[in-house]
């Protein structure tokens, strides 16, 4: 990888990784630590990674250091707030488009990433699974098993509205 | 195909667009015709997630000028050195243990043990033969010549391994000088006496020649004793007066102790010959 192509890098990937991260770690500073610290591995190791692999490249080394943050800090904050929340929210859809976010931060920091990697980024099973270190089934097996916990949780909250 | 037992998972790998076109196509037509399935079919297509507008917030410390400057940022300058670096070395303090020493010390003793046990050997054979000589050529003494009863006594126990050992070499060896043995001799007078009546007649307690003794005397004059009658200097005497001048050495007598003890000869009642090593008796063949 050249320098220009790194730094094209940077324009194209640097928003979707820090969205990606962002998402799991609901903390913009650590967000943007772990953002920072994937391009630095990148331009480091430059003359290996290839420009056709960066994007994945990226992801994975962000996901990684994520899940390393995640567990020295440990600060996901399984909040619980939306069952109050939705009661005092106005239209239907953006009650549920906020719960879906709520219910999003229910998950575990796996699950989260494996619908994150399909819906923002539209990984296949194969990708999401070079990137979180699983085999494709496994990736499809926690994806659904992820969206059914979900849909649940959305099924409840149409019947509170 | 899908169907009422699988469409959940079909109904997933539509949300994950995972299928081709013609498997969404089949989802559809499902959905068409099973109304009921609709509502969980449109809940789980809602559960997907859209990028946000959601923007890194400062791209420019990601380009590639902004990483050149933090890899300058962390290069050394080897121009600052610690000045007192020479107060840091330490040395592990090892212990050499030298073998040559103890060895060297080991190896002059044996050699100095095997050197005078040879030496000590070859004298006493010589003197052995020269009292034997002494013997056979001075005459017989009475016991009763002009000697006084503690006299007799003295020469008695001084005679006693005499007739114990009955080696001549013996004799000499356990001999006692006269200053010391008058002292002992009176002390233990009784037990003296008591040993000398089994075994040793009273007419062998001197009998060397008058020029024999008076040359002994005159070599070795026995200040101590001043009433002794040159009569009562016996064998043990000159014996002793001879050997003196082998005693200037004490790792000499050192080594004929050493060597007594571990090569003790002793007589076995049977007449059979022992070396005894330590405590070890090995027979050797008898001497004729």
């Amino acid at each position: 990888m050249t320098e220009q192509e790194y730094n094209i890098c940077v324009d194209e990937y640097a928003d979707r990784v820090y969205r990606f991260i962002l998402k799991n770690m609901q903390q913009p500073e650590d967000a943007q630590d772990v953002v920072q610290s994937a391009f630095e591995k990148m331009w480091k190791h430059r003359e290996e990674v290839k420009a056709e692999t960066a994007k994945s490249y990226l992801f994975t080394v962000a996901y990684h250091q994520m899940i390393d943050h995640i567990r020295k800090n440990k600060r996901v904050a399984l909040v619980d707030e939306f069952n109050d929340s939705a009661k005092v929210t106005g239209a239907k859809q953006s009650v549920l488009k906020k719960e879906l976010e709520n219910a999003l931060q229910q998950l575990t920091p796996l699950q989260k990433s494996l619908i994150l990697l399909k819906d923002y980024e539209g990984y296949s099973y194969d990708e999401i699974g070079q990137i979180t270190a699983l085999n494709a089934s496994q990736v499809k097996v926690y994806l659904h098993r992820a969206r059914t916990q979900l849909r649940a949780y959305l099924g409840k909250i149409e019947n509170l509205i | 195909m899908i169907d009422q037992t699988n469409f959940e998972t079909w109904f997933l790998m539509y949300a994950d667009n995972e299928l081709s076109a013609a498997e969404k196509l089949q989802v559809d037509e499902f959905v068409h015709q099973h109304p009921s399935f609709k509502k969980q079919f449109d809940i789980i297509n809602q559960i997907k997630f859209k990028p946000t507008d959601i923007q890194f917030p400062d791209k420019s410390i990601l380009y590639s000028d902004q990483m050149e400057e933090a890899e300058m940022r962390f290069v050394p300058d080897e121009s600052i050195v610690f000045p007192g670096k020479e107060t840091l070395y330490r040395q592990v303090k090892t212990r050499k243990i030298s073998w040559h020493i103890p060895i060297g010390i080991a190896a002059s003793a044996i050699m100095l043990l095997g050197l005078f046990s040879l030496l000590n050997t070859q004298k006493e054979v010589q003197q052995s033969n020269g009292i034997s000589k002494v013997v056979k050529q001075s005459p017989i003494l009475n016991s009763t010549d002009s000697v006084e009863p503690i006299e007799q006594e003295i020469v008695q126990a001084r005679e006693v391994p005499v007739v114990n050992k009955k080696n001549d070499k013996v004799i000499v060896e356990n001999i006692l000088p006269i200053a010391i043995t008058e002292v002992i001799a009176t002390q233990s007078i009784d037990n003296i006496e008591t040993a000398a009546a089994e075994t040793l007649p009273q007419t062998v307690s001197s009998n060397f020649s008058p020029d024999a003794l008076k040359a002994a005397e005159l070599r070795n004059p026995v200040t101590s004793v001043p009433e002794v009658n040159p009569v009562a200097i016996n064998a043990a005497m000159i014996i002793e007066a001879s050997n003196r001048k082998d005693e200037h050495s004490k790792l000499r007598g050192i080594a004929r102790k050493i060597t007594r003890q571990l090569f003790r000869q002793e007589e076995q009642p049977e007449g059979t010959h022992y070396i005894q090593v330590a405590s070890f008796n090995i027979p050797v063949a008898n001497k004729k």
